[in-house]
């Protein structure tokens, strides 16, 4: 017998990203059109062909963070941050300390699940230990580099610190894996298993190791300037350029957030996933098609009610030909008309993080209805046959939008939010 | 005790300060750590412990049994142990 589908709302958004550490300065950002790309200072570049990429000012973090929390990797400080955020903005920390980034031993556990997308694991923590071991050998090794290495050492942390009781694991589908975690988050509840999950995704990977493969890689762009090197959609790309950061959504059943009172700020409406099963790294249409195609059927809607999409858009040639090829595919005639936006020209491609940095950008986007503009949009492909936004924000019409994540090893997730105001017979705040 | 005592106790502190703010919960602020400091006031937990004794056994090149460092109650007590079956500096 087929489970009654439940509504699914987002009631907390939390972010941290090279263009701001809350939904406010992103916000600002992705509107005026500012990026966070600039030349790497994390570490020394030095040897590296490309040196920039969208660094997390750490500033905020540490005038919040203390303790061991302060002297742990990056991906969970980032983590445990936009999880503070989306509790905190989700109401589940009224009444406790507002503000303090753990909930303490002591209290009680939340009926709250944490599923994290995460590409690369706590990068630096690996880059140290491994470091340290080539120096040391084994007596390098610490006892707690076992569980301070687990990719979901990042739910852990976050479950333990904020004392969330629900299921608790780690997605790991490079660009793909937060996509993929809000899609696990919005089943589960939409389908009764659970009432609260909050769906992160992280990634920092700024040191010498990651960053250097991913430049010997050579999908990074080789324009020098940091504002005009990630050109998404546009004929005079050079290729990505990589970011860190973190994005929480915290997922609630209409009955649940209706229950405490707590104000939705969107609703999952569909999702959908594949692979392309055909190669490592090198995307592929049909893919792609079944996960848009599915997305679109479990939300119940046509490509024409679309309001907008947030493509993955890496501004490389081998995604933004294969992802405009496979959105006309999929969409049809209504490709004309549904406007297409890529905001990794903003975030850097932040990898495991990206869809739900990404996702958090287009619920804002859908609250204010308004699309951030493609930024470095100068001379649109013409191999990329959409309607995309131009340089200048973008009003949006009436209705939901999709969210695409392709990653390497050819998996695809989609997504369909909605803005609060865009159920059936609801209308725009 | 001699001045000498005194001098090798004080230094055994000094490099246990080090040690200490790696594996310890909170923020430790050294300059006001003395020997009758206890150890539970760092917050380690038990896998903080293991890696206190861990940078410990390489740092002063000594054994320390897990019981032997739970026994344990304050800095002086771990002062003492140092001083009394190592405290070299490390060698290489």
């Amino acid at each position: 017998m087929a489970r009654e589908r439940r509504r699914v709302v987002v009631t907390g958004l939390g972010v941290v990203s090279a263009i701001g550490v809350e939904e406010g300065s992103v916000w600002a950002s992705l509107l005026g059109g500012r990026t966070g790309l600039g030349e790497i200072r994390g570490f020394d570049v030095a040897g590296n062909a490309v040196t920039i990429g969208a660094e997390v000012d750490l500033g905020p973090l540490d005038a919040r963070q203390k303790g061991k929390l302060r002297r742990a990797d990056r991906t969970l400080r980032f983590a445990v941050e936009a999880t503070r955020q989306a509790l905190a903005g989700a109401g589940w920390l009224a009444g406790e300390e507002d503000g303090d980034e753990e909930r303490g031993g002591d209290a009680p556990v939340l009926p709250i699940g944490s599923i994290w997308g995460c590409g690369c694991g706590p990068a630096g923590t690996l880059y140290e230990s491994h470091r340290r071991f080539a120096e040391k050998g084994p007596q390098g090794m610490r006892p707690s580099t076992v569980p301070n290495c687990m990719a979901n050492s990042i739910s852990a942390g976050v479950s333990i610190r904020f004392r969330l009781g629900g299921t608790n694991q780690v997605v790991v589908s490079a660009c793909t894996s937060s996509t993929n975690a809000v899609g696990q988050g919005f089943r589960a509840i939409r389908d009764g298993y659970a009432e609260v999950v909050l769906c992160g995704g992280v990634d920092a990977f700024f040191d010498p190791f990651y960053y250097g493969v991913w430049n010997n890689l050579g999908v990074l762009s080789t324009i020098a300037d940091p504002e005009r090197a990630l050109r998404p959609f546009d004929a005079d790309r050079a290729g990505t350029l990589l970011g860190e950061g973190a994005a929480a959504l915290l997922l609630e059943s209409a009955e649940s957030a209706a229950r405490r009172g707590a104000r939705a700020r969107g609703e999952v409406l569909g999702y959908g996933e594949s692979s392309d099963a055909s190669h490592i790294t090198s995307p592929e249409i049909a893919g792609q098609v079944r996960a848009i195609r599915e997305a679109l059927a479990d939300a119940g809607i046509e490509p024409g009610e679309l309001a907008y999409v947030n493509a993955h858009g890496t501004a490389t040639e081998s995604n933004d030909v294969t992802e405009s090829r496979s959105i006309r595919e999929a969409f049809g005639a209504a490709a004309d008309d549904v406007p297409v936006g890529a905001t990794k020209s903003y975030f850097g491609h932040t990898l495991g993080a990206s869809g739900t940095l990404e996702a958090v950008g287009t619920l804002l986007a859908l609250e204010h209805g308004v699309a951030p503009p493609n930024l470095n949009l100068d001379r649109p492909d013409p191999e990329c046959d959409l309607l995309l936004v131009g340089v200048e924000p973008l009003p949006l019409g009436r209705g939901p939008a999709m969210k695409n994540s392709f990653g390497f090893g050819g998996g695809n997730g989609v997504l369909v939010l909605g803005h609060a105001g865009d159920r059936p017979g609801g209308t725009r705040a | 005790m001699s001045a000498s005592d005194d001098a090798g106790r004080a230094e055994i502190l000094g490099r246990l300060g080090a040690v200490i703010e790696e594996s310890a919960s909170e923020d430790v602020d050294w300059s006001g750590v003395t020997e009758a400091t206890t150890l539970d006031s760092f917050g380690f937990d038990s896998l903080a412990v293991l890696d206190l004794i861990f940078d410990l056994e390489q740092e002063f090149g000594v054994q320390i049994p897990a019981e032997t460092m739970l026994s344990m109650k304050t800095v002086g007590n771990l002062v003492t142990f140092l001083a009394e079956t190592g405290g070299e500096e490390k060698g290489g």
